[in-house]
C-alpha cells in the first residue's frame, strides 16, 4: 500500500514566517561565544518527535517555547489512567492521543508555529515527508521503533537526540547521533546481544497480510518505570544538548552520550563511535532534485545522479513494487512490467478463465535491479506506474541518491 | 536428482560447514552466475554470497532440494523444488491428494538482516496449486507459506530451507484458528485439526537418507 502523509495539521495551514518573534528574541541571552543569530536559529527548527511520552511530552513544551517553524510529533498510543503520574498532563487528557494533545498543546503556546500529529507508528510516515525535517528528537523505549529511526536518519543525514531514563538508578542518558557520514554511529551500533535478542522477542506480526506487527505485553506495553521529575530532567537535558548543537556551543556535543545519575549528581560524557559490525546499511543518501516532476522523468535521467556507469545499480521508486509478473488462480502467468502501488491490487484478467490477476511477490521487487527495469529504462515513470512518485532513490555499491520533486527540500549544503 | 543414492557426510559435520564444501560444476555455475551481478552495499554483498553459496552446498549434499535459479543482484532471490511431500485440494470435494515436491520462490530481503520479518513473507509455493495446509495462504497473494509468528533478525538462508521443510510435511504445524500466528487458511486448520492423524506427512529428516517416494499410507485420503 502506498504510504500517503500520515500527519495532520493542527487549526489553519498558516504562512510560517522565520522572523525571530520579538518576545522571544526579547527573552535570548547572548550566549558566551554564541551567533549573533541565536533566535533565528531556534525559528527555523523543524523537528520530528517520535514518542510524546514523560519525556517526549517535555521536549515538545520546550521547542513551542522555542517558536520553532516545525513541530510534528508520532505516536501510536493514549495517555492511560497512570499516565499523570510521570506525565506533566492533567487527569482530562486520559485517553486522548498522546500524538495528538501534543501537537495542540504545541499549537497552543507558539502560533506561528507550523504543528502536526499522527497517531501511528514511525514506519508509515513516508521518506519525502521524513526528509523535510533537520532534527528527529527520539523519546520512545521500543528497540524496533529506534531501529526504525536510525537506520532512516542516517540515511537521510538528519540527526537524532535520544533522552532514556533507567529509574531504578535514576539515571538518564541523552545520546546524540551526528549522522553526518557513513562512518558515525547509529543507535544500532549500540545494541547488545541481550537487546537484538529482545528485539526478536517483542516482534510479532499479524496473520493478516498485512505486515502489521504486534509487539508482545512486556514490550509494547511498557510503562514507564521512573519518577517524572527524572523524565523531565533527561528531556531538558536532550534540549540542551540540541541547542548547544544548534548554536555551535562549546565542545561539539554530536556522537556523544551524556549520562546523569542523580545519586550522586555526576555527568559522564563518552563519544559514540561506529560498531563495525553494525547490520545497519550506514550510507548516507545525497540528495537531488529531479530537473523535472520524477513522474516525467525516466530511469536513464535519474541513473545519471548516481553516477552508476555498470549494471549493478538498483532503483527504489516510493514505496511501490515494480511487479514483473501477475498469476491468476488457475495458475496462468501474465507479465506485467510495471510500478503498482498497492500489492494486492487487480492487475486486469486472466485471458484463460478471466478471474483477477495479482502481482505475485516472488517476481516483484521493492528495490529493482536495473537489469530487471531494462527495456523500460527510457520510458517516463508515469508509463511505467509510478505517475505519483514523491521520491527515489538510486543505489549504488556504497554510493545512494535521493531524488525529490521540487516542491521538497533542496539538497543540504 | 539421483534419490536413491544413500547420503553420507561425516560424523562430525555440523552446518556450519556448509561453506568449506566444494561446489561441483552444476552448482558452481549458478554460483558464479549469481554472484558475478551480486549488488547492494559490500556487507549485504558478502553476505548474499555467503548465504547463496550455503544454500547450493545443502543442495548439493543432501539432494533434498535443487536450486533452479539464484538472483544476488538486490534481494536474496531463489527459485527451487523441494522433494517433500504437499497436501492439496484440487477439488473442495474430492479426497485430499498429496503431491510429491513443492516448486517454491523465495524471497529474503535485505531488511531481514536487519529486523525480525513476518513468517509468511519469505517463501512462496508456486507450484502444486491449491494447497491444503493450515500455514499455506490463498493463491491471490502467491502461496506464502508461514513459518510462524516472525522470522527473527538476521536468520540464516538454511534454517529457513529447513523451517519450510518441517512446515511443508507438517512437522511442525499450527492450526489454533483462535491464535492468529500461522494460520493462513482456516478451512484447512479446521480440516487437519480433525485429521491429526495424518501428520506429520513425512518422519524423514531433512539430511536424512533419500527415498523415492514420501510415506505413501499418509498421502492416500
Amino acid at each position: 500500500m502506498s504510504k500517503q502523509d500520515p500527519f495532520i495539521e493542527f487549526s489553519a495551514p498558516c504562512q510560517a514566517s522565520v522572523a525571530v518573534p520579538a518576545e522571544f528574541a526579547a527573552r535570548l541571552p547572548r550566549f558566551m561565544g554564541g551567533p549573533e543569530d541565536a533566535g533565528q536559529r531556534f525559528a527555523s527548527i523543524r523537528a520530528l518527535l517520535v514518542g510524546s511520552g514523560s519525556i517526549g511530552l517535555e521536549i515538545a513544551h520546550h521547542l513551542a517555547r522555542w517558536q520553532a517553524r516545525e513541530i510534528a510529533v508520532v505516536d501510536p498510543k493514549d495517555f492511560k489512567s497512570e499516565s499523570p503520574l510521570t506525565h506533566s498532563i492533567p487527569l482530562a487528557a486520559v485517553g486522548k492521543s498522546k500524538a495528538f494533545y501534543a501537537a495542540d498543546m504545541c499549537k497552543r503556546l507558539s502560533p506561528r508555529t507550523r504543528v502536526f500529529g499522527f497517531k501511528g507508528v514511525f514506519d508509515a510516515v513516508p521518506l519525502s515527508r521524513l526528509a523535510e525535517f533537520d532534527v528527529v528528537f527520539l523519546a520512545t523505549d521500543n528497540l524496533l521503533v529506534e531501529l526504525q529511526v536510525a537506520q532512516v536518519s542516517l540515511a537521510l543525514g538528519i540527526p537524532v537526540v535520544q533522552g532514556s531514563v533507567h529509574g531504578a538508578s535514576l539515571c538518564g542518558h541523552v545520546r546524540f547521533f551526528g549522522h553526518g557520514a557513513a562512518e558515525e554511529p547509529c543507535a544500532a551500533c549500540g545494541f547488545t546481544r541481550e537487546e537484538w535478542a529482545h528485539l526478536n522477542r517483542s516482534t510479532a506480526f499479524s496473520c493478516d497480510g498485512s505486515g502489521s506487527r504486534r509487539l508482545d505485553s512486556f514490550a509494547g506495553d511498557q510503562r514507564t518505570l521512573s519518577l517524572g521529575a527524572n523524565c523531565s530532567l533527561i528531556a531538558q537535558l536532550v534540549l540542551l544538548q540540541f541547542a548547544r548543537d544548534r548554536l555551535a556551543l562549546g565542545a561539539p556535543v554530536r556522537n556523544t552520550i551524556l549520562e546523569y545519575c542523580a545519586y550522586t549528581h555526576r555527568t559522564v560524557l563518552t563519544g559514540l563511535i561506529r560498531n563495525p559490525t553494525c547490520p545497519c546499511d550506514h550510507v548516507v543518501l545525497r540528495r537531488a532534485v529531479a530537473p523535472r516532476p520524477l513522474s516525467e522523468c525516466t530511469i536513464d535521467e535519474l541513473t545519471e545522479f548516481g553516477n552508476a556507469t555498470n549494471t549493478d545499480w538498483s532503483v527504489e521508486v516510493d514505496s511501490s513494487l515494480w511487479v514483473e509478473q501477475a498469476r491468476c488462480n488457475c495458475g496462468e502467468w501474465r507479465s506485467v512490467r510495471r510500478f503498482v502501488n498497492d500489492a494486492g491490487k487487480s492487475l486486469g484478467r486472466c485471458r484463460k478463465c478471466r478471474q483477477p490477476l495479482t502481482g505475485h511477490p516472488f517476481h516483484s521487487h521493492r528495490r529493482v535491479p536495473v537489469t530487471a527495469i531494462e527495456p523500460s529504462r527510457n520510458k517516463p515513470l508515469r508509463d511505467l506506474g509510478a505517475k505519483n512518485a514523491r521520491w527515489i532513490i538510486v543505489r549504488h555499491d556504497t554510493d545512494a541518491v535521493l531524488l525529490l520533486n521540487h516542491n521538497q527540500p533542496q539538497p543540504k549544503s | 536428482m539421483n534419490v536413491n543414492e544413500p547420503l553420507t557426510l561425516p560424523a562430525d559435520f555440523d552446518l556450519a560447514q556448509l561453506g568449506k564444501i566444494s561446489l561441483d560444476s552444476r552448482h558452481d555455475g549458478i554460483f558464479q552466475l549469481a554472484r558475478g551481478r551480486c549488488g547492494g552495499s559490500p556487507a549485504w554483498r558478502s553476505r548474499k554470497s555467503a548465504e547463496g553459496y550455503d544454500a547450493l552446498a545443502l543442495a548439493q549434499i543432501s539432494n533434498r532440494f535443487e536450486i533452479l535459479f539464484m538472483d544476488l543482484r538486490e534481494d536474496i532471490r531463489l527459485h527451487l523444488v523441494m522433494r517433500v511431500p504437499v497436501p492439496c485440494l484440487p477439488d473442495p470435494t474430492g479426497p485430499l491428494r498429496i503431491e510429491p515436491a513443492a516448486e517454491l520462490g523465495l524471497v529474503y530481503r535485505h531488511a531481514g538482516v536487519v529486523e525480525p520479518q513476518p513468517g509468511y513473507s519469505v517463501v512462496f509455493l508456486l507450484n502444486p496449486l491449491h494447497a491444503w495446509h493450515p500455514n499455506i495462504g490463498p493463491s491471490e497473494s502467491g502461496q506464502r507459506i508461514c513459518l510462524g509468528p516472525t522470522l527473527f533478525a538476521g536468520i540464516r538462508l538454511r534454517e529457513i530451507l529447513f523451517l519450510v521443510y518441517r512446515a511443508l510435511t507438517l512437522q511442525t504445524v499450527q492450526f489454533d484458528v483462535f491464535d492468529s500466528a500461522g494460520v493462513m487458511n482456516g478451512a484447512a486448520a479446521d480440516w487437519w485439526q480433525r485429521n491429526t492423524d495424518r501428520i506429520p506427512l513425512t518422519t524423514e529428516s531433512f539430511l536424512g537418507r533419500r527415498e523415492a517416494k514420501s510415506s505413501p499410507a499418509k498421502g492416500k485420503a
